[in-house]
């Protein structure tokens, strides 16, 4: 059976038409062999072809415009081989395409890479096999080009969101177990036999897949159009993988990748410290690249394929695991891996328009469903199990990028077998065209290099103490990714509870209001806290308000994210601490100790939202000031380089402005934070003078220089919310909360180990303690300066706490639950010195009590572990599982819907809520509605009107009124709650911690014979308060004479209990704490119990008239009244001030200024240090003697050295 | 600094540190919170300071107008400014009543809270707009007189040691509610015959808002001599007051008593005299579930007695009868304090009965007196008492105390000539009358410490049958 096949194109050495006629018996095949810039390997692949024993086939060699002409090459070894040399590259696929406008009659395509060589049958065989299987794609048994012992492919294995993964295992050796012909998803390119026609009518490769999957999507595409892909074994080809080995460049075919590379280049040039890293950065830089081709041109293949239905099923699942990988990668510290995802989702989502065409011509050729087209598909997710036996099998490098960071840390398995696996995306097929012999290099270990004494400098060039490492390299990705995964579920397990059902009102868990609430709080001059304040509210309620805007009004969300976010913001904050230990294990100890202390779990379980946020914020502080202080190993890159010496003003003036703004924000939501940082800052400074060294004063000046600076910072940046708090007579109280009884304080004891709550009272949590100490025991030099001031900082803390505890403070006494986050972060941090200590100085000792005292410190963390372990058990880390909103429920809207106050009444300690402190003890807040929510959290240093309540409140306790009922009965206090425990005590169920108030209050409040008892046990007593005026009320005109005087007298008829407060009625219904209501008010005397009384207007803008303004007076001595001569529609309001918008304008402009010029900053910064911080010099400089490395192998071996060396500035890892 | 030195100089100045602290912890002890004043004075019945806002009495175990032991309530101003107010009157059928109340300042004014609303048993609260006023009442029937004081507040708690139901003696409990918040309240008895009795019929009584309820503990204490009586508040609280109705003559009386809000450890009897042919005996009630081991010392001004060690077995009474003890004869006054030696709380009382052929009332009972004061306010008798007979003042603290007594009247607070500044050594007792008799004055005690004030009366059977009772002030 003869055919014609038709050539257009170049005949070499015939003429330069390419029109050629063939007669033959058997199908016409025509070899398309594609090629750029081909090295040496392209006689090899010529050869090759030319040795087939296959009499029909043609050869023809696409040159994609090569810098030079190939064709003299090729005539040299195929005088018969067809030349055609494209004008533009446009990619692989693009060129091999152009075999549809050249060749007319063949049967056959065999396209091909140029580093390609068949077995003188392979053709032949494909051909046969084709016949035999009516398949119309047909692949051989890919083998090492160099050992075609060891298997590359069989064909491949695809999933349903298209990560193609090998049927062979990496490094296989072939002993024919995958011999038989089997029908594969897809077959792997570099030399695959494709029925014209097929490739005809489905328009060839999709142009768009420049490299890296093209074959991928040509094999599912001819799936979809019904036709068969096998794989036939008796056919064998060798292959180098020039391409997917990372040993070829890849801007040859794909120009979009090229150019975006050759831009960063360009971008990163003039910066000649960074061109050392360039080499190692070439190949993260090219293989990153194909990870990042391979991945989205997978998921372009999966856009494009499959049908709505099917896409609708997979699209979700991938957006999941995308997501989580991303996350997990980002986690890792795999930047480049997270952006490999990232950047498939965003160039396919720019492709949408090309993708609905070719979804549109793709479903004129369908012919099977996807149902059976997913036959051959793999089930689950290859890519996430494919991850998963990675990082168990090797490590997270591994897992992240292939396994040649496991080869170059074990060496494990042949060198070019590793290198070529290396460079598979995830366990994706290698695509490539390449062409160069040489073996594959084995890159050395870095840390093989430290154990020589040949540890890299750092970036800049100075030389660092070189410090022997024990265990670094057993140590691996795997080992952190086990005990990071380990604590995240142990953080979820013992937080489900409060992750699924959220919190209960306790402390200062309240509930969120909406967002537009909270901005409009913080936006409003009037706070309803108390009887109503003038003044600006903590700029922590617009955060709140931005950020639950963003999601979408998820306020319930937005809690659990910032209250249990602190958590892992904390242990966080101490791995970046620690990070310029150079020690992985003492980043991961560290942040596991700081996990493992009681005191975020006793401050969740004691409801506690300071504390959390002093745990989350106290290693960030740590570390600027540390920073700031510029003491080995904290100095920033140009200290340590020797470029700008130590730290200059500006640096010093950009640290205190960060450091600002950070606590500013962590001041925002509580206030304490202030004094942490100035804590912090006096803690570190003194152990600076304690420890010594010659820079001593400098770097303790600088301590405190930042520490005060960016105190300074805050205090303008939450302007004028900071000038209100400071300026009211509660200044210390508003900054550090209500002080507690001496007697309730805790221990000594109870402080060392942390244990302020339920959880950590057991002298197991003593251990950290000792563990802690291993540094100032082995540690040597700057470990054990470090050590030493980590105490110090840490029993300064202690002291502090313990001192305030006792009320041998003063006014300025910290909770413990804040005071102890800077005890907890200078303790973990020297656990994680103990840790350096341990690989580094340890080593130097003689066998002896040392080595001792590491086990007894490494058991010591190990059994503190244990309270918070127990702990986790509870799924709610012992907070109560009820609280006040649901025993209090019952208030609800009564008694009236125009407003009514609860005066709450407790330890500060249990009280939901912030409020005042009456004495230490005792605090109250006022609340409108039954129940505190989050606005009322932040009460003020000034009272206000609400101090009345307290003198009244006094005078209950001190036995001079029985008529408290009516003296609070003006201030519209419906209840009186007297709260003694953290949640309501239900027997069986729960008993919270208790902390009562003095025990007069109660006995007061029960002799009073205006109070009604409505509930004595549960943690909470309630008193009804049936005289309670409406909290606006109107008293109609004609009402007996006495009711009015006793507006007009003020409260001397109330105090008396005389009052006569029957005849009002309630007017004006609305929310509580808005600060507008409008209604219809019959004739009388209008009463508003909101302060202060001349902020509030009444107006009326009845008959057309205008407005009208009623003239107010003042009742009760804080509360307007308005007289109404008849009934009309009126508006009561509060008159806001200019003032105040102005000065939340003013500060929303401070924060947008300051956040720029960091923003700027830190960008000029970035650019300066290749978008790296000094932070990440030691993690980089291990990748760049990776990198080097294996160049500097290759280098011998090949003739791509030149361009495996050559500089990029293309940064894979966590540091880009 | 080499790393050795500073090495040790760290690890000491840790350790010394760490040490010195706990150390300090340990030694220097943080007391908890005082308890307030008012905390202290839970159910202490006192007059309130001349200062404070408002201040309330509740006045109730008193018949209605034709019982046979209607009320007077006699307010006491010792203060130099008017203090007004109201009464409300409440009875037992639920009728309820104010009324404006008025009392000039050094004045006093009686209120007959049995005469404005009717009822079978009236109690009353009276709501005063100041302070400086104290409250008591009397009860007088057929039977005889009693005085008691009114309650300042209301308590959770009330305990009576002793009762007699037997033959025809009649014991009534009040519970009287002044309280906006309902109440339920059980009753527990004590007797001699059955031991401890929770009636179920006294089980969880409701007390509502601001009414009383009496029971007649003789329907479930039939016909025992010495009955016990413990009031439970389980929700709000209330005022209790036991009133004792004994027989027709020769043993007849009445007693009105404001229940003890709460056991204590320690007791006195500032004054008794053993009447010729007649008795004393001493009532401890032991409420709780503990042996009490109760020192008792008698003291005339000659003699005291070496400690008798009573043993009072959880929820039971003991009676003591001072005949027997050797050195009191009669005529000759004494004082009697009760100590329990292991602290376990009790409740006294005194009860005297009065030879046969004396003048009506010949018995009756008065607590004990558990708190001490350096400043009392002793009202005058509304009774048919004839006005102060002996006054006794106790000096219970441990050094000399001066007293002075002074006499309201229009002219204001007017020194008693015969004592003025008297000085009282330790555990000495003053007995003295006012000298000459202020008519219908009330009597304001101070002392430059703690004292207890005891005012016996004239005209009854006995000394010591019928005690006025005084009131600590704030």
């Amino acid at each position: 059976m003869g055919r014609r096949v038709a050539l257009t194109g170049a005949r070499l050495a015939l003429s330069d038409s390419l029109i050629g006629l063939m007669e033959t018996a058997a199908p016409s095949v025509v070899a398309v062999v594609v090629t750029r810039d081909p090295g040496p390997w392209l006689e090899d692949t010529l050869r090759a072809l030319g040795a087939q024993d296959y009499s029909e086939l043609s050869i023809l060699v696409l040159d994609a415009n090569s810098t030079e002409d190939p064709t003299a090459r090729v005539g040299e070894v195929l005088p018969n081989a067809y030349v055609r040399r494209l004008g533009t590259n446009d990619g692989f696929a693009a060129s091999a395409n152009a075999v549809l406008g050249m060749v007319e009659g063949a049967s056959y395509y065999l396209v091909c890479h140029d580093d390609v060589a068949p077995d003188p049958d392979a053709v032949h065989l494909l051909v046969e096999e084709s016949f035999r299987s009516n398949a119309a794609i047909v692949a051989p048994k890919v083998v090492d080009f160099e050992d075609p012992s060891r298997l590359l492919h069989v064909g491949l294995a695809v999933d349903k969101g298209g990560a193609v993964v090998d049927r062979v295992e990496p490094g296989e050796i072939d002993h024919g177990q995958h011999d038989a012909v089997q029908d594969v998803f897809a077959v792997p390119g570099g030399c695959t036999l494709v029925r014209a026609d097929l490739f005809s009518e489905l328009g060839g490769f999709d142009r768009a897949v420049v490299a890296m999957g093209e074959d991928l999507d040509l094999c599912w595409r001819a799936q979809v159009a019904g036709a068969r892909v096998v794989v036939a074994p008796a056919a064998v080809v060798r292959h180098q993988e020039r391409m997917a080995s990372g040993r070829r460049e890849l801007d040859g075919f794909a120009p979009d990748i090229g150019h975006h590379r050759r831009a960063r280049r360009h971008q990163s040039s003039g910066h000649d410290r960074f061109h050392r890293r360039d080499r190692s950065d070439h190949d993260k830089s090219n293989r990153t690249d194909l990870l990042a081709l391979q991945r989205r041109h997978e998921l372009r293949a999966v856009l494009k394929c499959y049908g709505p239905f099917h896409l609708a099923r997979v699209i979700p699942q991938l957006v999941i695991l995308s997501t989580a990988e991303f996350t997990l990668a980002l986690l890792t510290g795999h930047r480049a891996r997270a952006s490999v995802v990232a950047h498939s989702w965003k160039w396919n989502v720019s492709k949408r328009k090309e993708l609905r065409i070719e979804r549109a011509e793709l479903k004129k050729h369908r012919r099977f469903a996807d149902s059976e087209v997913r036959r051959l598909q793999l089930h689950g997710s290859a890519r996430l199990s494919g991850f998963l036996r990675r990082a168990f099998t090797y490590d997270m490098n591994a897992a992240h990028l292939g396994r040649a960071h496991d080869a170059a840390l074990g060496g494990l398995e042949d060198a070019g077998a590793m290198m070529a696996l290396s460079t598979a995306p995830s366990g994706a097929h290698r695509v490539g065209l390449s062409g160069a012999q040489g073996g594959a290099p084995r890159p050395s270990h870095p840390e093989a290099q430290a154990h020589a004494g040949s540890r890299p400098s750092d970036a800049d060039g100075s030389r660092r103490e070189e410090l022997p490492v024990l265990g670094e390299r057993r140590f691996s990705a795997t080992v952190q990714t086990a005990l990071w995964s380990a604590t995240v579920i142990i953080l979820i397990f013992g937080s489900r509870q409060l992750l699924g059902a959220g919190f209960p009102v306790i402390g200062q868990l309240l509930p969120f209001p909406s967002s537009g609430e909270m901005l409009h709080r913080f936006l409003s001059g009037w706070q309803p806290t108390g009887l109503g304040l003038t003044g600006p509210a903590t700029p922590g309620l617009g955060i709140l308000g931005v950020v639950g805007t963003i999601l979408v009004g998820a306020v319930g969300l937005l809690q659990k994210i910032v209250v249990l976010g602190c958590v892992p913001l904390g242990a966080w904050g101490m791995s970046r601490l620690v990070a310029p230990f150079g020690s992985k294990r003492a980043r991961l100890v560290s942040a596991l100790a700081y996990l493992a202390l009681p005191l975020p779990y006793n401050a969740i379980a004691a409801g506690r939202w300071d504390g959390l946020i002093a745990y989350a914020f106290a290693p960030w502080v740590l570390r600027a000031l540390a920073t700031a202080a510029g003491a080995e190993p904290y100095s920033n890159r140009e200290e340590r380089s020797g470029v700008h010496g130590p730290l200059r003003r500006s640096q010093l003036l950009r640290k205190t402005l960060a450091l600002g703004v950070a606590e500013a924000t962590a001041a925002a939501f509580a206030p304490s934070s202030v004094l942490l940082v100035l804590v912090l800052g006096a803690g570190l400074g003194f152990g600076f003078i304690v420890v010594g060294g010659a820079d001593r004063w400098n770097q303790a000046k600088r301590v405190c220089l930042v520490a005060g600076g960016s105190t300074a910072v805050t205090a303008v940046l939450l302007w004028p919310w900071t000038f209100s708090l400071l300026g009211g007579p509660g200044r210390w109280v508003a900054l550090t909360g209500p002080a507690e009884l001496p007697s309730s304080a805790p221990s000594w004891g109870h402080l060392l180990r942390f244990a302020v709550g339920p959880i950590g009272d057991t002298v197991l949590a003593f251990g950290f303690l000792l563990a802690a100490a291993l540094p100032l025991l082995i540690g040597g030099r700057w470990r054990l300066a470090w050590a030493g001031r980590a105490w110090v900082l840490a029993l300064v803390a202690w002291v502090l706490v313990w001192l305030g505890g006792r009320g041998w403070t003063g006014p300025i006494a910290m909770p413990a639950q804040i005071l102890l986050a800077p005890a907890g972060a200078a303790l973990a941090f020297a656990i994680g010195l103990g840790v350096v200590a341990f690989e580094s100085d340890l080593p130097a000792y003689r066998f002896g009590w040392r080595q001792g005292a590491s086990l007894v410190a490494a058991a010591a963390a190990l059994v503190a572990t244990v309270p918070v372990l127990v702990a986790s058990t509870n799924g709610r880390w012992s907070m109560p599982a009820t609280g006040y909103g649901d025993t209090t429920s019952w208030m609800g809207p009564a008694p009236s819907a125009s407003g009514y106050h609860v005066l709450w009444l407790g330890n500060a300690s249990v009280l939901p809520g912030g409020g005042w402190q009456i004495e230490p003890g005792l605090s109250y807040e006022l609340t409108s509605g039954s129940l505190p929510d989050v606005t009322d959290l932040w009460p003020g240093a000034s009272e206000g009107a609400a101090s009345a309540v307290v003198h009244d409140i006094e005078l209950a306790r001190n036995g001079d009124t029985i008529h408290l009922g009516s003296l609070l009965a003006p201030y519209s206090v419906s209840y009186i709650a007297v709260v003694s425990n953290l949640g309501p005590v239900i027997p069986g169920e729960q008993s919270p911690p208790s902390s009562p108030p003095p025990s007069d209050l109660n006995y007061a409040l029960g002799r009073q014979i205006d109070l009604r008892q409505m509930l004595s046990e549960g943690g909470v007593d309630v008193y009804g308060n049936g005289a309670a005026l409406p909290q606006r009320a109107v008293l109609e005109s004609g009402a007996a004479a006495s009711s009015t005087g006793a507006i007009a007298s003020g409260d001397t008829a109330v105090r008396q209990g005389q009052l006569p407060l029957e005849g009002w009625k309630p007017v004006l219904p609305g929310s509580s704490g808005a600060n507008s209501y409008s209604g219809r008010v019959p004739a009388g005397t209008l009463f508003a119990g909101v302060a202060p009384a001349p902020d509030w207007q009444l107006s009326s803008s009845q008959n057309g008239s205008g407005e009208y303004k009623f003239k107010s007076g003042t009742a009760f001595g804080y509360a307007p009244t308005f007289a109404l001569n008849q009934p009309a529609d009126v508006t009561l309001k509060f008159r806001g001030s200019w003032t105040h918008g102005l000065a939340v304008g003013i500060e929303c402009l401070l924060w947008v200024l300051l956040f720029g010029f960091l923003w700027g900053w830190w960008r000029r910064a970035a650019r300066r240090l290749g978008w790296r911080g000094h932070r990440r010099v030691k993690a980089d400089v291990v990748e760049e003697v990776t990198k080097t490395s294996g160049p500097a192998q290759n280098g011998g071996g090949g003739g791509d050295s030149s361009t495996a060396t050559k500089p990029v500035t293309v940064s894979v890892g966590d540091g880009s | 600094m080499t790393d050795v030195f500073r090495r040790t100089l760290l690890v000491a100045s840790v350790v010394v540190v760490v040490a010195g602290v706990a150390l300090i912890d340990r030694t220097v002890a943080v007391s908890p919170p005082p308890t307030s004043q008012a905390q202290l004075d839970s159910g202490v019945t006192q007059v309130a300071a001349a200062g404070v806002e408002s201040s309330a009495w509740y006045c109730t175990g008193g018949s209605g107008a034709s019982g046979g032991a209607p009320a007077k309530v006699l307010l006491s101003n010792v203060g130099a400014s008017a203090v007004s107010g109201t009464l409300t009157a409440f009875s037992s059928s639920g009728v309820s009543g104010k009324f404006p109340v008025y009392v000039p300042a050094h004045a006093s004014s009686t209120l007959v809270p049995a005469g404005l609303v009717p009822g079978a048993w009236v109690a009353a609260t009276i709501e005063l707009d100041g302070g400086s006023v104290g409250a008591t009442e009397e009860v007088s029937g057929p039977q005889g007189w009693s005085e008691a004081p009114c309650a300042s507040s209301t308590s959770s708690s009330w305990y009576f040691s002793h009762g007699s139901t037997l033959g025809n003696d009649d014991l009534e409990l009040s519970l009287f509610n002044p309280t906006a918040t309902s109440s339920s309240v059980d009753v527990d008895l004590v007797t001699t015959v059955s031991g401890a009795l929770q009636p179920p019929a006294y089980q969880e009584i409701q007390v509502p808002a601001r009414s009383v309820v009496n029971e007649s503990l003789a329907d479930h204490a039939q016909q025992d001599p010495a009955t016990a009586t413990e009031v439970f508040a389980l929700s709000g609280s209330v005022v209790a007051t036991e009133l004792e109705m004994t027989g027709q003559a020769p043993a007849s009386g009445l007693s009105l008593m404001l229940g003890t809000p709460s056991p204590a450890a320690s007791w006195s009897v500032p004054i008794s005299t053993l009447p010729a042919q007649g008795r004393i005996a001493f009532h401890v009630f032991n409420p709780s579930g503990e042996l009490a081991n109760v020192d008792v010392v008698v003291k005339t001004s000659e003699q005291t007695s070496s400690p008798l060690i009573v043993p009072v077995k959880p929820d039971s009474a003991t009676t003591i009868f001072a005949n027997s003890i050797p050195f009191v004869s009669p005529g000759v006054p004494f004082t009697a304090s009760f100590q329990s030696r292991n602290g376990v709380g009790v409740v006294v009382d005194r009860q005297v009965v009065a030879a046969p052929e004396s003048q009506v009332p010949q018995r009756g009972t008065v607590p004990a007196v558990s708190s001490s004061s350096d400043q009392w306010l002793v009202p005058h008798l509304i009774g048919p008492g004839t006005g102060p007979g002996k006054l006794a003042i106790q000096n219970v603290s441990g050094r000399p105390i001066r007293v002075t007594v002074y006499a309201s009247g229009s002219s204001g607070l007017v020194e008693v000539a015969n004592l003025s500044a008297r000085t009282l050594e330790p555990g000495t007792v003053l007995v003295d009358g006012p000298t000459p008799p202020p008519p219908s004055a009330d009597l304001v005690v101070e002392a430059s410490g703690p004292v207890n004030v005891e005012l016996d009366t004239n005209k009854v059977g006995a000394a010591g049958v019928v005690v006025a009772p005084a009131l600590p002030m704030g």
